[in-house]
């Protein structure tokens, strides 16, 4: 059953943070500038964000993070969990989570692990924490999610390298009586090659020839260590699944586009967003985005939006948000939330 | 649905393609303005106009427009 609710738990406060660094795509040099402007209008991403070789997933995160808790004022010792989102670890172990336990100054009750998840995972996240205050009495978490794919995309592959932009976000999570989030979930590993990396896990151990350089066509070059995105199976994907787990959710709830105030989607590229907007039928102004300035940041894409473009407006009181996320796995979630004047601080550069 | 209004669909999926420049006939993969962008842009184009999805090996396996549109043909009166 992908259908259900978590009772008892509301989402506290929400930051972001993304690299300083900028990259324009009006003038990469992997297209021709009326190659660019045409991607520009297809994806919708203008500009991306990337970090310096120093800058880790966690290193965002913990920005993020840092910045939501003193906003809040949370005393860092009531912190019961710690979920690190993420598919670009520090290391292979032990577990970005646990790092990030100690650099926050949490207490060493914590519970914290790393979720192997992408694009799908801010909801996934939220299911996860939710879930585990909802269960166990726990009050307080941090769901900390994002990604550098600067790191792992080709800079000579053109089909995904001006696509994807680093970014980190942290949502702080409560228990909260009478208080609810609604979730649909759902995997498909059938389409696990759709988006994956096919060297240095242990699959597919990493070796020498694993930075050879291949070029495999339609302007892409790019090693086995890097990201392979089949842009069709993903485009395929996400137009039969997205509207199907909306839709999924707002039948068992009873929703109506109306009763939303904002949609919140991952951030993958605009034709594919639009054309679930339309599928939808639910109105442009209710639909956010971020891939303009930001690109597809993965998880952080999500959180990213929402501080972005809905920052003053979660702030300022109540606010009815559906969440998709989706991609690889291939997976996805959507939630239903309901939130109320919750802490926003500003995007974080660093 | 008619391979006539395919290939004017084909023709307005792309960008840079004139209007009446190509034919049933035409081998798109070959054409300039041929890329995984406009694939794309195409099988939004099916799915919006004929509610139909294709896949990559579907796509890859055709040259023609009309090798396309009979794929289409044949998932619609399925």
């Amino acid at each position: 059953m992908g259908l259900f609710s978590i009772n008892n738990v509301r989402l506290a406060g929400l930051a972001a943070c993304v690299p300083k660094g900028r990259a324009s795509n009006a003038e990469s040099k992997l297209l021709s500038p009326e190659d660019c402007q045409k991607l520009i209008k297809t994806t919708g991403v203008e500009t991306r964000r990337v970090g310096t070789p120093e800058q880790c997933t966690s290193d965002l995160c913990f920005a993020a993070a840092d910045q939501l808790l003193n906003s809040l004022d949370w005393n860092r010792q009531e912190i019961d969990v710690l979920v690190f989102v993420s598919q670009t670890a520090d290391f292979y172990l032990p577990a970005t989570a646990c790092m990030l336990q100690n650099r926050l100054g949490l207490g060493k009750h914590v519970m914290a692990f790393d979720v192997s998840l992408g694009c799908s995972g801010f909801t996934q996240g939220l299911a996860t924490v939710g879930g585990i205050l909802s269960s166990t009495g726990m009050r307080k978490a941090l769901l900390l999610c994002g990604d550098t794919p600067s790191k792992s995309v080709s800079p000579e592959d053109r089909s995904s390298a001006l696509l994807f932009g680093d970014g980190g976000a942290a949502a702080a999570i409560v228990s909260a009586p009478g208080e609810r989030m609604t979730f649909d979930v759902g995997s498909d590993g059938s389409g696990w090659a759709a988006i994956n990396i096919p060297d240095g896990g242990y699959r597919n151990g990493f070796t020498a020839s694993s930075l050879e350089m291949e070029d495999v066509g339609e302007g892409i070059r790019r090693n086995r260590t890097n990201l392979v995105l089949d842009g069709i199976e993903v485009f395929n994907f996400s137009l039969r699944e997205v509207p199907k787990t909306v839709q999924a959710l707002m039948g068992h709830l009873a929703l109506a586009p109306d009763g939303v105030d904002a949609f919140v989607f991952h951030q993958a590229n605009m034709l594919m967003n639009e054309m679930i907007r339309k599928k939808l039928k639910v109105p442009p102004d209710k639909v956010f985005y971020s891939l303009r300035d930001f690109g597809n940041t993965s998880s952080a894409s999500i959180p990213l939006t929402m501080v972005t473009q809905l920052r003053e407006r979660l702030e300022a009181g109540k606010t009815r948000l559906l969440l998709c996320g989706f991609g690889v796995g291939l997976s996805w979630a959507t939630t239903y939330l309901e939130t109320d004047s919750i802490v926003c601080p500003p995007l974080v550069e660093i | 649905m008619s391979i006539e209004d395919f290939v004017r669909n084909f023709e307005g999926a792309i960008e840079g393609i004139e209007p009446n420049s190509l034919t049933a006939e035409t081998e798109f993969t070959k054409l300039e303005q041929w890329d995984s962008l406009a694939a794309l842009t195409v099988l939004a184009m099916i799915d919006t106009e004929y509610s139909l999805q294709v896949t990559g090996n579907e796509l890859k396996s055709c040259h023609t427009i009309e090798a396309l549109f009979k794929i289409l043909s044949a998932k619609k009166s399925a």
